[in-house]
């Protein structure tokens, strides 16, 4: 009897946690190798990405005190909301995977990352070439901003920022076609039945019992 | 005194206890703001040690 | 000698969680609506697979598990630790259906740091998730804040008087009320006039700060849920930091530290007994340890010249160390950030305030501002003792809502629990310094963890070891429901293995 539990718990572990990963090491993210892959798959060495087009975000955010006060650029998807305050407006800049290939949400491959982004202040007028934002429905327009980075902006209350000096709308933005999922949707009906069916034999013991009383 | 609470509470009942919790958020909020200005003014001394 | 429980038992606690289960369904109705209401059809499927699978299971135990008997203090204690591994299983279904986890593991792990207020995530692309989904997070954080017990008792668990045995078993000992039922009520009752009053003044700053009336309005109430329940979780990857504003931050910031409070201060400073607030242990010791932590913090800030003008310090500073002691785990900066910028000072200054963590029967979890308030008394009653003469009688005593005199089992109950919370965090830190990250980080996660407080510092991802995932997800779960519960089902596991005969462990009990 016991054997049998303990080999159900191994088992159970086993399926659940899967085996590869449970011996595998996974290094930190942040752990500083001297190349990093891009977003779009090439190799880029840490020169490579100052004042270079791919400065990868986790690249800035390992290494923010290299980067203060430097012009950079990067390019991203704008994620969530525009906010105006007054002349400027908040973007949100996202350059990880999701963003510069495949969202999950068209389909994309799992990258082991959630999403990296950064906050950008840009003028009004900037932000009004920005036509879609990217969320649930929507992939966001990818733009090129060059811009001031700060690690802690004295303007916006240590915030780590850029302040944009450039924006460039690269690539318009999407809506993401969510083929309905008839899989799901005969689950759905599938556990319907069974519930009707265990609701019906409830009943039908209740009835039993206050009889029986 | 009780009596008059049991009159006045039939009409004003709800409102007054209402009343009573909006007082006590104002009181959980003021004591917050309290911890928040010692740790302000505990920062401010330091700062100017430190410095 | 050890018995074997009896079938009767497993039956009544199987009832019970069946019930909890049930709970969990009415509560997917609501992401549900959303989901309809924002038309994300696919997303509305998934919570409906979700709700009919806990229905199923509640049937399937209604009709496998009648039985006329009460529940037992033992089988309290089982249906709350087992009752929330359950309720994880079966959360974890619209997550995992929503396509945005590499592995059911990953599903269970963001749906136990929801439930338990922990505010961790594992959830990959977050900026492209439904509403639905998002409300469903949220809201778990919400409801789990109030604890999943205390919702089924709400409704499901109407004129039972074994309800009370479960209540206690979910790390809230205080009746409000005479009547448990009454008192879960009560706890509703303070979060939803504070889920009204907070979502309000969240979504008029919103509003100020740019955010369209609808999304802002959704923004609100979610960033209240994460807030008030000291979950942490936000819409955005970014977390605070999205919204760039100085009144979002002091409005969370309020929040989660009301939210932090003992729901029974809340119970006596609204009910009239308002100088409570002055003179409870926990607001003192909450207090006191704060205003610690910012003398640490200002102390590293200041030798690294970082974060020093005051609304640098109060938005950076201030809030991530409040954010930390709360067990909240709202930030508003990278997590990278703790350990490149803060320095060592200002990081161990949060990972001190993190241990200690928030009141008693509150949302949040850690050490707990009773159990440091008892301690550090026993300690003063220790002292005094020593220079006291030999025939003096020196006694303590702490005030929390009434008088408490401190005795041996007071000071070895919170001692128990105290040192229990140690072995967690160091079993966890030492787990991560063997897969090979970074001391401190290792630390401060697991720390977060255990302490149900979410803040992180680059370790936890989707890409951690999955021994590493479950131990977080045992640490979140043993450090939410105070590990008396956990070692009752650990026992209970025992027992059924290796128990003698076949009587009731319940009688044996009696």
């Amino acid at each position: 009897m016991r054997g049998v539990v303990v080999a159900a718990i191994i088992t159970v572990l086993a399926i659940f946690t899967q085996v590869p990963l449970l011996v595998g090491y996974v290094p930190v993210i942040w752990a500083g190798e001297e190349e990093w892959e891009a977003p779009s798959g090439e190799k880029v060495t840490i020169d490579q990405l100052i004042n270079g087009k791919h400065v990868v975000e986790e690249r800035i955010m390992g290494n923010m005190e290299y980067y203060d006060g430097k012009m950079i650029t990067i390019e991203g998807e704008v994620i969530g909301d525009i906010m105006y305050r007054g002349d400027y407006a908040w973007i949100t800049v996202n350059d990880d995977p999701y963003s510069l290939r495949k969202s999950l949400e068209e389909g994309g491959d799992f990258v082991g990352l959630s999403n990296q982004g950064i906050g950008v202040w840009v003028s009004r007028e900037a932000a009004k070439k920005i036509m879609t934002c990217g969320g649930y429905k929507n992939k966001g327009d990818i733009v090129s901003i060059t811009g001031e980075f700060h690690r802690a902006c004295h303007e916006h209350g240590g915030d780590t920022d850029i302040h944009a000096a450039n924006l460039e709308v690269i690539s318009s933005g999407y809506a993401f076609s969510h083929p309905f999922s008839y899989g799901k949707l005969l689950a759905v009906m599938v556990l319907s039945l069974i519930c009707i069916y265990l609701y019906y034999l409830r009943h039908q013991k209740i009835k039993k019992v206050i009889r029986e009383e | 005194m009780e009596e008059a609470d049991k009159t006045l509470g039939k009409v004003r009942g709800r409102w007054r206890r209402w009343g009573e919790h909006a007082l006590g958020m104002a009181i959980e909020f003021s004591a917050v703001c309290a911890i928040s200005l010692a740790a302000l003014l505990i920062m401010f001394i330091i700062k100017a040690i430190v410095r | 000698m050890i018995l074997r429980p009896s079938r009767e038992d497993l039956k009544i606690i199987g009832w019970a969680i069946g019930r909890i289960i049930l709970g969990i369904a009415l509560i997917m109705l609501i992401p549900l609506v959303v989901s309809l209401a924002c038309s994300e059809w696919s997303a509305a499927l998934d919570f409906l697979v979700g709700i009919l699978a806990c229905v199923a299971f509640w049937l399937i135990v209604e009709n496998v598990c009648y039985v006329k008997k009460d529940l037992g203090w033992f089988h309290g204690l089982i249906v709350a630790s087992a009752g929330w591994i359950t309720a994880m299983l079966f959360g974890a279904i619209p997550h995992f259906l929503s396509g945005h986890f590499r592995s059911y593991l990953d599903a269970c792990f963001d749906l136990m740091s929801g439930y338990t207020t922990t505010g961790l995530y594992l959830l990959q692309d977050l900026d492209h998730v439904s509403h639905g989904l998002n409300m469903w997070r949220h809201l778990l954080t919400y409801a789990g804040g109030q604890g999943i017990i205390v919702i089924a008792l709400t409704f499901l668990f109407a004129g039972t008087a074994g309800a009370f045995k479960i209540y206690v078993s979910e790390g809230k000992e205080e009746r409000l009320l005479p009547n448990v039922i009454r008192t879960a009520r009560a706890i509703w009752m303070v979060s939803l006039t504070y889920l009204w009053v907070g979502s309000g003044f969240l979504w008029i700053a919103l509003t100020k700060e740019g955010m369209p009336l609808g999304r802002g309005f959704l923004h609100a109430v979610w960033l209240f849920m994460g807030s008030w329940s000291t979950g942490g979780f936000a819409p955005q990857a970014l977390n605070l930091l999205y919204y760039h504003s100085f009144w979002v931050e002091f409005i969370t910031l309020i929040i989660f530290v009301i939210g932090s409070f003992n729901f029974a201060l809340h119970y006596s400073v609204w009910m009239g007994d308002r100088k409570e607030i002055l003179r409870n242990v926990e607001v003192r010791s909450f207090a006191t340890t704060v205003l610690i932590g910012v003398f640490v913090l200002s102390l590293g800030f200041g030798k690294l010249g970082i974060y020093t003008t005051l609304p640098e310090f109060f938005r950076k500073g201030f809030y991530n160390l409040v954010s930390g002691h709360t067990t909240t785990g709202n930030s508003t900066i990278y997590s990278v950030s703790f350990l490149r910028e803060f320095g060592w000072l200002a990081m161990w200054a949060t990972v001190f305030c993190m241990a200690i963590g928030a009141s008693a029967c509150s949302t949040g979890g850690g050490f707990k501002g009773l159990r440091m308030g008892v301690i550090f008394r026993y300690l003063r009653g220790e002292v005094r003792r020593l220079v006291s003469p030999d025939a003096s009688v020196i006694t303590e005593k702490i005030h929390h809502i009434r008088d408490i005199w401190l005795n041996d089992a007071i000071v070895k109950g919170a001692m128990f629990i105290v040192i229990s919370y140690m072995v967690i965090y160091s079993l966890g830190a030492m787990l991560g310094i063997i897969y090979g990250y970074e001391p401190s980080v290792a630390i401060f996660d697991a720390i977060s963890a255990g302490s149900n407080t979410g803040l992180s510092a680059g370790l936890t991802s989707p890409l951690m070891p999955a021994l590493l995932k479950l131990f977080y997800i045992f640490e979140m779960w043993a450090g939410r429901l105070e590990f008396i519960s956990v070692f009752a089902l650990l026992g209970f596991a025992g027992a059924l293995v290796r128990g003698k005969g076949k009587r009731s462990i319940l009688r044996r009990r009696r």
